[in-house]
Parts: structure tokens; C-alpha cells; sequence
């Protein structure tokens, strides 16, 4: 199952100051008591509807990002990972020309990393009125995606360049590109 | 559903759903209470440099609609979202921020033609309007 949901900020003067377009994919299983839903990254359908959103395309038509911002979300207490599963966010905020959009893509661990895999993601495309937002705080204080950034996670991302040995400028030569490349970065810097 | 510009008091609410509904809470994954805490936190913000009264109404989840079916819902939507409402950033899917509402009524009429024109494919549509005093400005927020 794909999802899209779209939300719109307006005020009392009828005039749009933000909307959001978050989406995801799913595979559902089992009937009644017994349902079960898997998150899915790889969905032909689904890549096929957010193409436009691509993160290839995103940064070949818009550029290096002002900031890239990154968060390989932590393990919930009581719910270790494996088997449980978390994501790894990534956020392209381009500030001058007021979007950003985000890719969550599943967590993985290996040899002492976090790795994520910014192609294979679900993606969220937030647009705002450029005159009424100034700090990306305000971009996301009314955001809800519970794994995802929002109001309440903005202050655990971190800027790439300081948790990877990838800068803006590199990770967009990296990834402008079609490419099945991931970023890594060390636990020990996510250490809470 | 009608879009009322004159409604600008209470918020107004849009459920556009293609072929299905929305994930029901048995279909949603398993969350522990620390993730409750989080989406606590995150709908008890705290207002911040409120210098106007302003209020978001939260509102009840959306209603669902019948399953459609029909031959070419999933090219109307594929060309749609393809081409982002023929716009690019920070236009999305052919609304521009800073504009005004009636635009919206636009994409609201295009989902609604599509949703007798979905087939076979699980694509769910969910769309909200939150009215707000000031958007700046953090809100105070109420259930309904």
C-alpha cells in the first residue's frame, strides 16, 4: 500500500503559509485480528509516484543543499534493535529557496557504524512561505511524523559534515548521480 | 466535499482516499511508550514568542470512503505527481506557499474526479487543512 498525505497551513487571511506532502509504502498482511504491516523501501509503485521527489532529481535541478542534516534514529528503551526497526533520516533543507525534503530510510549497523541508505527511503516534501519562516525550527514545529524530524527530534540531527566523513559538496556528487550508495556514521558520536 | 472560505473559525477537513483507506491501527507498527512520550512532547509544544492568540483545532481522524474502482486512476495520478502539478519547488504539486486557499480548491476537485478513476492499486490520498491565527506564531492547541 502507498500513502500520501498532504497537509496545508493557511491563516485567517486565506493565505497558505506551509504545505506538506509525506509519503510511504507498505505491505500489508493477514486478515482481521492477524494483520500485520511491514514498512517496504524498495516498492516499484511507489518509486514510480515520487520520481519527481527522487533524491537524484531533487539535487540535480536545486543544487548542494544549505544544510544537510542527518539522524539515524536511536533504539527505543525496551525495544532493542535487532529485531526491532528504526530509520535513518536524512534532511536536505534548502533555506534560499524554502523547501526541504526528507529520506527515511531504514537503519542498519555494521562493524560499529550506523548506515543509511538515502535512495532507498520514503520521502517528505515540506514547502513554506518564505516570508513568514526564518529557522528551520519553524519549518518543523508543526510537524508530525513521529520518526521523522519534527519539533521535538530537530534537536537530536546533526549536520553531515560533522558525523560523516561527507560535506554538502560531496554528498551531492555522490548522490546527483543514480546510485545505490549509503552514508555511515560512527555509534560513538550517537551516544546519548 | 465543499470548500467554505467562510468557514474560518473552525478548520477545515479533507479526506481523499483512492482505492482503500487509510492504515488502520492494526496495521500500523508496534510502539512502545517511549514513542507515546515523544508524540506527547511533540503535540504539547510549548508556544514561543506568542504575541497573538492563535488555535489549531486537531481533528477527528478522517473519514474513510468506499473503495473505487476504475481504469486509469493510477496514470492520472502518475502524470500528476510526476510532473508535481507541472510546477517545480518550492511550488508542490501546484500549490505555492503564500498563495492564497482558493488554489487548493483546484487539487481538491482533481483528487476528488480521480477518486472515481482508481484501480487495483493500494493509493491512499489524505488531505488536511489546519486553519491558524498566525502561523509564526506558536498556537495553543485543543481537542476537539
Amino acid at each position: 500500500m502507498t500513502q500520501f498525505n498532504i497537509d496545508y497551513f493557511y491563516t485567517d487571511d486565506n493565505k497558505i503559509e506551509q504545505i506538506n506532502l509525506s509519503s510511504g509504502s507498505w505491505q500489508l498482511s493477514g486478515q482481521n485480528a492477524n494483520k500485520s504491516s511491514a514498512i517496504v523501501y524498495d516498492d516499484k509503485t511507489y518509486s514510480e509516484l515520487t520520481d519527481f521527489y527522487s533524491l537524484n532529481s531533487i539535487l540535480n535541478i536545486h543544487g548542494i543543499p544549505q544544510q544537510i542534516l542527518i539522524l539515524p534514529f536511536p533504539d527505543d528503551p525496551g525495544h532493542p534493535s535487532p529485531p526491532a526497526h528504526y530509520p535513518f533520516s536524512f534532511v536536505l533543507y534548502y533555506s534560499d529557496k524554502g523547501f526541504l525534503v526528507e529520506y527515511s530510510s531504514s537503519r542498519d549497523e555494521q562493524d560499529g557504524y550506523y548506515i543509511g541508505c538515502p535512495t532507498e527511503s520514503h520521502t517528505k516534501v515540506s514547502v513554506w512561505n518564505s516570508d513568514s519562516f526564518a529557522t528551520i525550527e519553524n519549518v518543523v514545529k508543526y510537524f508530525s511524523n513521529i520518526y521523522g524530524i519534527n519539533a521535538a527530534t530537530i534537536k537530536d540531527y546533526r549536520l553531515i559534515e560533522d558525523v560523516t566523513s561527507l560535506d554538502p559538496n560531496a554528498f551531492y556528487e555522490t548522490f546527483k548521480a543514480q546510485t545505490n550508495e549509503c552514508v555511515k556514521t560512527p555509534k560513538t558520536l550517537w551516544m546519548p | 466535499m465543499k470548500w467554505s472560505t467562510t468557514s474560518n473559525v473552525l478548520a477545515v477537513f479533507f479526506v481523499l482516499i483512492f482505492e482503500g483507506c487509510s492504515p488502520t491501527n492494526d496495521s500500523m507498527p508496534v510502539i512502545s511508550s517511549s514513542t507515546v512520550q515523544n508524540i506527547q512532547q511533540t503535540l504539547e509544544m510549548p508556544p514561543l514568542n506568542v504575541n497573538a492568540t492563535a488555535t489549531i483545532y486537531l481533528l477527528p481522524s478522517p473519514t474513510t470512503l468506499p473503495m473505487v474502482s476504475s481504469t486509469n486512476g493510477k496514470q492520472i495520478l502518475t502524470e500528476f505527481l510526476q510532473s508535481n502539478g507541472e510546477c517545480q519547488l518550492p511550488c508542490l504539486l501546484g500549490l505555492t506557499p503564500g498563495g492564497y486557499i482558493e488554489e487548493v480548491q483546484n487539487l481538491i476537485d482533481f483528487f476528488d474526479r480521480g477518486a472515481s478513476n482508481v484501480v487495483n492499486e493500494r493509493i491512499v490520498w489524505r488531505c488536511t487543512a489546519i486553519w491558524i491565527a498566525s502561523f509564526a506564531k506558536a498556537p495553543a492547541v485543543h481537542q476537539p
